[in-house]
């Protein structure tokens, strides 16, 4: 009796010790496990899988779990619930400051700096890449890719109306706009030559591309917005008033508005075969590098081989205004996809390794650019090698990528990028007419922008 | 009816003479009543009084979610009253429609039902055809109005010129028209208002009527000292669930905003900037603030409209409750 | 003609025939008053769901020149709808929350309902205020909150937020349930009682059967409310696409590739046909349900 109860309370001994030494290493392993969700899908997915396994094969006993499909939004709202991921990606850089002031991204400065695992940013990234991932010294993530913008124009348009190639300064962009610009019998416009207007081409950029054209400033280095102070915004608004009273307006401001709002309304499904660009309704259009992939093939979206695309388009950066025109001639808005380590991650060293891997993956960075025509944001990466599978374009690009001037503007915790909304609406508005004193306008604006800076301190 | 309706005395109206034979003093059945009233109750605990003193302990706090609340005290009062002129544009918006729509949707109501009520014949099939739009989904009812009144290929425009209009408003994509367009809507949906009002108009005594023609009383007079006053309870009924509704107006707003990029705010109301405010940039205290400032304005619209619907409410019976 | 009163003069029977005469114009005039505007708001009425079938059949470049009626009819858009966007996992998700709003709502409002009109018991008029008030109450208030709840549970994206709730009883279906059962006389719940039956039986047995009509209304109502509603899928389902319904995906259609106005306008004449069709085989009840919230109490 007595042996039995012995040799019970042995085996249950054993039995127990084993668990627990199967539950730690079970727990160990289970540790080094990265979860990182990203909004790729299709091909971009199975390259950023790709890396992925890459960075495994370099760290033994690193597992990582790839979700794709998931856009920013809903990494937000689950980091937020407790139950993100330990890498989030977003899809551009206007909402980083955002993030390291919330700290729904972790600030990754001692990591760059540490001797063993650390990055040199300058010597890894391009300046502008670097300039998209930090806010008031906290770093919080790293660039992936980038995301430029630039200017298409239809080239059989533009040499019909006899014009040799992409106009350079804003004057010339309104006398050619004007030129190409055409209406029927009754007032309507049937093509537009280019269209200044907030919302026009699905997206949030129309007041960032009219702040390149005029080299207009953001904030001032004390982390103030500068809309009220810095001339230029007042000049750039003042040009897209003349610009749409004189080309669709016939010198009438509240025409022009009126003759464009029905245009745009006019216009097909902005995604597809029906794009204004496309159909020719539209004859230069500002946007980012990878819309080439639609010019070249709107229902599959592949940019190689680009022998018989949609429309005939070439590629310039954003035409500036002349007096800026040798300093700022060349660059653009310089996006990038941004990744961090969310908040409430168990395994942020681990974490870091994958950060770091994606980063600074070469191979990564060359499919990508090949299959997207987004330029890398990695210094020396390899895509400016000419054994490069894409055609010219990719070179406007690639160029304006490197421009001194390139980049974002300085990123600040403004709620959901309060900045580029607020001046979006202000846009909207003026270009609508409902807005009677555009100083008036911008120095509102630039009063709620520092109380939303002062306020998420 | 069961048998056991038929073999009892006659259904009598409520409030009758109590029956010949009175049950036996029966004890409540209590257990049976908490077990009938427990869905709602706990519901009732959880859904509602529970969110709510959450809520109100939420607008004192700065809370995004991820962090517990921080106690701010009156930090989010003061922003929304002098640091927010998006809750100014909203609170305008919000009222400016339901002071526009409110009367409009009550009078066209009653055009409707009263125009029902001239038809002898067939009358179900236009109430039915009435009727119908109001119950269609609000996101495809909103959709389609986008689409048909746009400026370039809207079908209203193309009738509009057609008969002369020169300039025919851009609508939804006109801040100083998508206002009209939203209410151009909810008068399209006025179906489910207008039956109520059908039954308050068929309520009124027939003898009412014929004893003003009698006494040489027109149409329009009959309407105007008849008609009217006795249906003055369901004005009353009406215009309080407008104006509790309205407050609170979200899906056609933000529906008809997202087709046409309303960057101008001309369609931002009150229960926008509260879902923005909570569920865009997380600022959960804020919204929460936000929307106890709502339950007091509805409160005070309320109670004055209570207060003073003596003046201008005539009760048949006398009173609310019966 | 019968004269009205026997030996009239001819002056005052010429008189009567006159102004029987005119009364009938009058009438008359009044007729086609009467069908003309009603005629006229008829088409009002139908002229946006005209265009919505119609325009649902024709071609993009059709659409945008106006034109009123399709030609060719472009029955294609029906199939290419479910192609071009994941449409039938919409439509069944909707009618997967709008059953189970409808079940919860029906199986946790009538008892409420019966123990309020055919009991008495001390606070029963107090908690029945309490209901009509929670009526009144901005949804807003208690948004956060608890939202914050089903987020803590982890329910958030899923249907759970959308269905659970409507198993608590709304304020709306036991107000409108409580309506009708009232208008069943006690007499039939007393002799229940002295016959011998406890409450339970009473309910489903005896009063449960009345009440069919109400019943039906309410569960039309929830269902429909659940079908149509936008608000509640936007906060809890909108971060998982394979849990949208229908007015989610129907708002997001711009954003989505390949669809163009005369597909928007297939999805919405969808989206609309089932209410359409269910409201035209039980128009009566809905007709009742409306009026006995509205007029009765």
């Amino acid at each position: 009796m007595r042996k039995n109860r012995l040799t019970a309370s042995l085996l249950a001994t054993a039995l127990l010790a084993s668990g627990f030494i199967g539950a730690t290493s079970e727990a160990q392993a289970a540790e080094r496990k990265v979860v990182v969700w990203s909004p790729f899908n299709g091909a971009n997915l199975d390259m950023w899988n790709a890396s992925l396994k890459r960075i495994e094969a370099v760290n033994p006993g690193l597992t990582i779990e790839s979700v794709g499909q998931v856009d920013m939004e809903k990494s937000l709202a689950a980091i937020n619930a407790g139950t993100g991921p330990d890498i989030s990606v977003a899809n551009g850089v206007g909402n980083v400051g955002w993030f390291c002031g919330t700290g729904a991204w972790q600030p990754l400065n001692k990591f760059i700096a540490d001797k063993k695992v650390g990055i040199n940013l300058v010597k890894t990234f391009t300046p502008a890449a670097n300039s998209g991932t930090v806010s008031r010294g906290v770093r919080c993530a790293l660039p992936f890719s980038s995301e430029v913008f630039g200017f298409y124009y239809n080239k059989d348009l533009l040499k019909a109306a006899g014009f040799k190639g992409a106009p350079k300064t804003t004057t010339q962009l309104l006398t050619m706009a004007k030129k190409l610009t055409t209406f029927d019998a009754e007032g309507n416009i049937v093509r537009a030559g280019y269209v200044p207007w907030a919302g026009y081409s699905d997206n949030d950029m129309g007041s960032m591309f009219l702040g390149v054209m005029f080299g207009t400033k953001w904030f001032n280095s004390k982390g103030q917005s500068t809309f009220a102070t810095d001339p230029a915004w007042k000049k750039a608004f003042a040009w897209q008033k003349k610009f749409i009273a004189d080309v669709y307006g016939h010198g009438d401001f509240a025409a022009g508005s009126r003759a464009l709002t029905k245009f745009i309304a006019a216009a097909g499904d902005f995604w597809g075969g029906n794009n204004d660009f496309i159909k020719g309704r539209v004859a230069m259009m500002a946007h980012a590098d990878w819309m080439s992939m639609m010019w070249c093939d709107p229902e599959g979206w592949n940019l190689n081989p680009c022998k018989t695309p949609a429309v005939n388009f070439g590629t310039a950066p954003l035409p500036v205004e002349p007096s800026i025109y040798k300093t700022n001639y060349g660059s653009g808005i310089v996006g990038a996809n941004t990744m961090g380590i969310s908040k409430g991650s168990k395994n942020v060293k681990d974490a870091w390794i994958v950060l770091k891997g994606l980063a600074t993956d070469q191979e990564l960075a060359l499919n990508w650019s090949n299959a997207n025509g987004d330029p890398a944001s990695l210094l020396k990466s390899r895509d400016n090698n000419p054994g490069l599978k894409y055609p010219a374009f990719y070179k406007t690009f690639y160029n304006i990528s490197r421009h001194a001037r390139s980049g974002y503007h300085p990123l600040l915790n403004t709620g959901e990028h309060l900045e580029e909304t607020g001046l979006q609406s202000l846009m909207s508005a003026w270009q609508a007419n409902s807005v009677p004193d555009i100083s008036a306008g911008l120095k509102d604006l630039a009063n709620r922008v520092n109380q939303m800076i002062a306020r998420n301190g | 009816m069961t048998s056991i309706a038929s073999a009892l005395v006659p259904p009598r109206k409520r409030g009758a003479s109590a029956p010949a034979t009175k049950p036996a003093k029966l004890k409540t059945p209590w257990l049976f009543i908490f077990f009938c009233m427990s869905p709602w109750l706990f519901g009732f605990l959880g859904f509602t009084v529970y969110p709510m003193g959450a809520s109100l302990y939420e607008s004192f706090t700065k809370f995004n979610l991820i962090d517990s609340p921080q106690w701010i005290g009156l930090d989010n009062y003061h922003r929304m009253f002098f640091e927010d002129p998006d809750f100014w544009k909203a609170l305008w918006n919000t009222v400016w429609i339901s002071a526009i729509s409110i009367p409009l949707r009550i009078g066209f109501a009653i055009f409707t039902a009263w125009l029902l009520t001239t038809a002898k014949r067939g009358r179900s099939i236009y109430r039915t055809i009435f009727f119908i739009p109001s119950m269609v989904p609000t996101v495809a009812a909103t959709m389609v109005f986008t689409v048909i009144f746009n400026p370039a290929f809207g079908t209203i425009n193309m009738l509009l010129q057609k008969i002369g209009v020169k300039n025919p408003p851009y609508w939804f994509m006109d801040p100083s028209w998508s206002k009209w367009g939203l209410i151009i809507l909810g008068l399209w949906g006025i179906g489910d208002t207008m039956l109520i009002f059908l039954a308050g108009l068929l309520d009124v005594p027939r003898s009412l009527y014929e004893a003003a023609s009698l006494e040489g009383a027109n149409g329009w007079q009959q309407f105007r000292y008849i008609t009217v006053p006795l249906m003055t309870p369901v004005i009353f009924f009406s215009a309080v669930t407008g104006v509790i509704g309205s407050f609170q107006y979200f899906t056609q707003a933000y529906v008809a905003s997202s087709q046409v990029n309303d960057f101008s705010h001309s369609m931002y109301f009150y229960a926008t900037h509260i879902y923005y405010a909570a569920f865009q940039s997380y600022e959960m205290g804020y919204a929460a603030a936000l929307a106890w400032v709502l339950l007091v304005i509805t409160l005070i619209c309320t109670l004055v409209m209570l207060r003073t619907q003596k003046r201008w409410v005539h009760y048949p019976n006398g009173s609310l409750f019966k | 003609m019968r004269q009205p009163v026997p030996n009239m003069s001819p002056e005052a029977w010429a008189e009567y025939r006159a102004g029987l005469r005119k009364r009938r114009w009058r009438q008359f005039l009044q007729m086609v008053a009467s069908h003309t505007g009603l005629i006229t708001m008829s088409v009002v009425f139908i002229f946006p769901l005209y265009l919505v079938f119609v325009v649902s059949v024709m071609s993009f470049d059709q659409a945008s020149n106006r034109d009123l009626w399709p030609n060719p009819f472009i029955w294609h858009n029906y199939v290419e709808v479910f192609t071009a966007v994941p449409f039938l996992k919409w439509t069944l998700n909707t009618l997967f929350v709008s059953v189970m709003t409808m079940i919860g709502t029906v199986v946790s409002s009538v008892p409420p309902a019966y123990v309020l009109s055919h009991l008495q018991w001390k606070g029963r008029q107090v908690t029945f205020v309490i209901i009509l008030s929670t009526m009144m109450l901005p949804g807003q208030v208690t948004m956060i909150p608890v939202y914050v709840i089903f987020s803590k549970l982890h329910w958030i994206p899923s249907f759970l937020p959308l269905i659970v709730p409507s198993f608590f009883a709304g304020a709306f279906s036991i107000f409108l349930l409580r309506q009708f059962f009232v208008s069943i006389p006690e007499e039939i719940t007393d002799a229940g009682r002295i016959d011998g039956c406890n409450e339970l039986q009473l309910m489903l047995r005896i009063i449960i059967p009345l009440v069919k009509p109400a019943i039906a209304a309410v569960g039309l109502f929830s269902f429909l409310g659940a079908w149509n509603d936008f608000f509640g899928p936007l906060l809890y389902l909108v971060e998982n696409q394979d849990l949208w319904t229908l007015g989610i995906g129907l708002n997001a259609f711009r954003g989505l590739h390949h669809v163009d106005t005369s597909m928007m306008m297939t999805a919405s004449a969808l989206f609309m046909l089932p209410v359409i069709i269910i409201f035209f085989f039980s128009q009566k009840v809905f007709i009742e349900g409306v009026t006995l919230t509205g007029v009765k109490g």
